[in-house]
């Protein structure tokens, strides 16, 4: 009789999500349930959001990308001797169900066939020819097994001359399954909610969707009886089914083995198991994920079922591992298109960010290098127009070379470092200080107490010394030989930030030296982004501050203007005449702005009075020095128009 | 680079498909013409401007230059020479953008909104700032003058010449005689 009636769990599909989602209230019109307040289902709330967080947290960049050399066969199955350490890199930190502990699990799988054995059966009478023939048949199928299945199928050891081997069965689900798990929380933890819990105020039920289920673990142990008179021993396991589903499957494997005794059965298993479990288990749209309450069992279930019986928030994580391992994979193995060379190429080759986007790895490092290169390394941005998904330091270590990361980490210390207003370096060991607020700092590596803007020891009401009064001071410790160490290169950059303070201002924040060669007096200091006012020094946010005494434009740039301007109408005017002597010559077009220029005689020199370019005629292209562009090997300078 | 040639080959073909008229330079891909058409609900409406564009060596991963080879006025726009401000769009420019971007999204973004903390022209920029209405009598007049389509005038690439088109109407001609006689 199957169980599954008592489990087919009640109103399941449709019902409210997460607890501060809406509440569909399919099977349920009592209102009271729209928002569930109480703390308990806060907290069971977070203890979902963790069930998708170390889901993630597991998901770091070494699963996404393929480590260095390629493992030669990216498997979660177990590999052929259980005792070996998993092939793939990415799943060996899991422990999850799949490569890790899939030795393991085949070991204890084994041990517990092997207490099977005897139980519930009787002794059959064998003649020798008999064994012998059974022996040559399990041989056989073990080989076509083998053929099918590939690596799926996992030889164990030989132990008294009876063959024993673990199937990988993988459920064929063509367009994916959605998973779902009814949960309740109770003391701190989130738990499978029993069938008979139907207190549903606080219903939690966790959904998602899958492309790849673990598989389920068939593991046989062929005795000398097999297949003339009795079926292999054999357990069933998977994460994902509970007792009593994995005893109604082990009463279908019994039944198929009734509908034909003394055949070989364990391929009919496979292809059932794999083709048709799922809906046999009434999984058809969804797997419903649970624990399989014994009480209604009369049995006390199959013995052979293995389940995992482990709480959801262990097996709802291992589950979308694996499906994200499987689909990385399938990445892996498939030919994809770089959106930026629009070269196809094998999934290997391509580079995946945390943000999901993924691009070849030429590309990506063409991309780094260049930024690098040009210093724009504070935000190394994902490529994708839209994303501000950022490449992840350890993916840079591996296509940048050691030079480049070592520049690359460099500068983007020191670019941060000095954006943020109150890190200074402390002038004796350079170490970063913060600042406080009279500006000054205390260096926390040499204990020396000094003022941020001038950076001499700390003078407390007194104003820092200006690079003249420097000067000075520097001057006569060198006459009087009071030197210590080498003053003389104090003194040039004393002299150098003078200099340099003649001509420029401060940025009013970061304090950097800013001088403005042309334009307006609002300026952006380059290196922290501040507007400020290079009149007065202030800080500024936009053009109000000009609406006071400072001005946009000093009368020197206004002057500048009028006389480019100028220029520029004199240039026009001489144009015009040009063009009222020339009227009706064929103008040449200027090869940069196009702007017609007609010849003086003969000669092919031209020049553009738009924009002040000298090129040739002939060959309508720039000219650079005549002496190289017109000579006996370039241009004639002089031929009579056509 | 190891194919830049199949990513500017695809760029160009798809900006060709979008219905822009691009004149090529010589066949390198470096340099081509593009016929611009100022922005519908813009002051540059009913312009039409040739504009250049170079494509640099680390195309895609740098942005294409632009230059405008009819004068336009705007604050950020070289009056003299046509060159674009490149920072506006080198800043915020990513591998993944492409020359129908360029023409349908920055160059239409940048005439609707010039950047005047950056100016090229700076005396557009004053005036902008100062007396709209007047700045914007200035862009209309400079659109009437010097961005007609003649002023734009493209021969795209697939337009043949003169003597194959006279060809080719004979052909047509010679056709029509043949299908014209109906079935006796």
């Amino acid at each position: 009789m199957p169980p599954r009636k008592s489990w087919k769990p009640k109103g399941s599909r449709g019902q409210a999500q997460r607890p501060h989602g809406k509440s569909a209230a399919a099977a349920d019109p009592n209102p009271a349930h729209e928002y569930p307040y109480d703390a308990s289902a806060a907290a069971a709330a977070e203890a979902l959001e963790r069930l998708d967080v170390s889901a993630a947290a597991e998901e770091d960049p070494p699963v996404e990308t393929p480590p260095p050399p390629p493992p030669p066969q990216p498997e979660a199955p177990a590999p052929a001797p259980p005792s070996q350490p998993p092939v793939e890199a990415s799943s060996s930190g899991s422990g999850s169900g799949s490569a890790a502990a899939g030795g393991g699990r085949a070991e204890g799988a084994l041990r517990r066939l092997r207490e099977l054995v005897g139980i519930g059966r009787e002794e059959v009478e064998l003649t020798e020819e008999e064994v012998r023939a059974n022996d040559q048949r399990q041989e056989d199928e073990i080989c076509a097994l083998e053929a099918i299945f590939g690596d799926t199928v996992v030889m164990l050891n030989r132990e008294e001359g009876q063959r024993s081997f673990q199937v990988h069965v993988h459920i064929e689900i063509p367009d994916g399954t959605d998973v779902s798990a009814r949960l309740s929380f109770g003391a701190g933890t989130l738990n499978y909610k029993g069938a008979h819990d139907e207190g549903a105020s606080d219903d939690l039920v966790y959904k998602f969707r899958v492309e790849h289920l673990p598989p389920i673990l068939l593991t046989c142990l062929l005795p000398s009886s097999y297949p003339s008179h009795q079926p292999p021993f054999f357990t069933l396991s998977t994460e994902w089914l509970d007792k009593v589903m994995l005893s109604s499957l082990c009463h279908m494997l019994d039944m198929i083995w009734e509908e034909q005794l003394g055949m070989e059965v364990v391929y009919q298993w496979v292809q059932w198991l794999q083709s048709s479990s799922l809906s046999y288990l009434g999984f058809d749209n969804e797997i419903v994920l649970s624990k399989g309450d014994l009480t209604c069992v009369e049995d006390g279930g199959d013995n052979r079922a293995c389940p995992d019986d482990a709480p959801p928030d262990l097996t709802i994580p291992r589950i979308i591992r694996y499906n994200d391992d499987k689909r990385h994979e399938a990445f892996l193995h498939g030919i994809h298109d770089c959106m930026i060379c629009f070269s196809e190429l094998p999934g290997v080759d391509f580079i995946k960010l945390p943000c999901h986007h993924f691009f070849c790895q030429k590309c990506m490092q063409t991309y780094c290098k260049m930024h690098v290169k040009e210093g724009t390394v504070v935000k190394l941005l994902c490529p994708d127009t839209k994303c501000e998904g950022v490449v992840p330091p350890n993916i840079l270590k591996r296509l940048l070379g050691e030079d480049e990361f070592e520049r690359w980490e460099g500068l983007l210390l020191q670019r941060t470092l000095d954006a943020m207003a109150d890190v200074v370096y402390c002038p004796r060991c350079q170490t970063a200080c913060l600042e406080d607020a009279g500006d000054e700092a205390v260096c926390s590596s040499c204990l020396f107490s000094f003022c941020t803007l001038c950076r001499e020891r700390r003078h407390v009401g007194v104003e820092c010394l200006s690079p003249e009064e420097k000067l000075i001071i520097l001057e006569r410790r060198q006459k009087s030989g009071q030197v210590k160490g080498d003053i003389q290169k104090v003194m040039d950059e004393v002299r150098s930030i003078k200099e340099i303070l003649k001509d420029a201002k401060q940025c009013p924040r970061c304090k950097m030296a800013i001088s403005k060669i042309e334009g307006c007096n609002k300026m952006t200091c380059w290196n922290c982004g501040r507007f400020f006012c290079y009149q007065c020094n202030a800080a500024i946010s936009g053009y109000d501050h000009f609406k006071g005494d400072c001005v946009v434009f000093d009368q020197e740039e206004v002057d500048r203007w009028e006389m480019q301007m100028n220029q520029r109408q004199q240039r026009q005017v001489v144009a015009q005449a040009q063009a009222e002597i020339y009227e009706g010559e064929y103008g040449y077009p200027c090869p940069t702005c196009r702007n017609p220029i007609p010849k003086i005689g003969n000669n092919n020199h031209l020049y553009c009075w738009a924009c002040q370019r000298h090129f040739c005629a002939l060959c309508r292209k720039v000219v650079l020095k005549t002496s190289q562009h017109f000579g006996p090997r370039g241009c004639k300078q002089h031929t009579a128009d056509d | 680079m190891s194919s830049p040639s199949k990513r500017r080959e695809m760029d160009l073909m798809k900006l060709m498909m979008s219905d822009y008229k691009v004149e090529m330079v010589n066949d390198g891909m470096q340099e081509f013409f593009v016929e611009f058409r100022g922005p519908t609900e813009s002051i540059y409406q009913g312009g039409v401007w040739k504009v250049r564009v170079e494509l640099p060596d680390a195309y895609p991963y740098k942005s294409p230059s632009i230059g405008f080879i009819n004068k336009i006025y705007h604050p950020n726009v070289d009056e003299m020479s046509g060159s674009v401000c490149l920072d506006v769009i080198n800043q915020t420019w990513s591998p993944m953008f492409d020359l129908v971007n360029v023409f349908e999204v920055f160059l239409p973004q940048l005439l609707l909104y010039p950047n005047p903390s950056d100016p090229l022209n700076g005396e557009a920029a004053a005036l902008m700032m100062r007396d709209r209405p007047a700045y914007e009598q200035k862009v209309k007049e400079f659109c009437d003058k010097y961005a007609k389509p003649e002023d734009a005038g493209i021969t795209p690439e697939d337009k043949s010449s003169d003597e194959e088109e006279l060809s080719e109407d004979e052909d047509d001609s010679g056709d029509e005689d043949i299908v014209g006689k109906p079935d006796p």
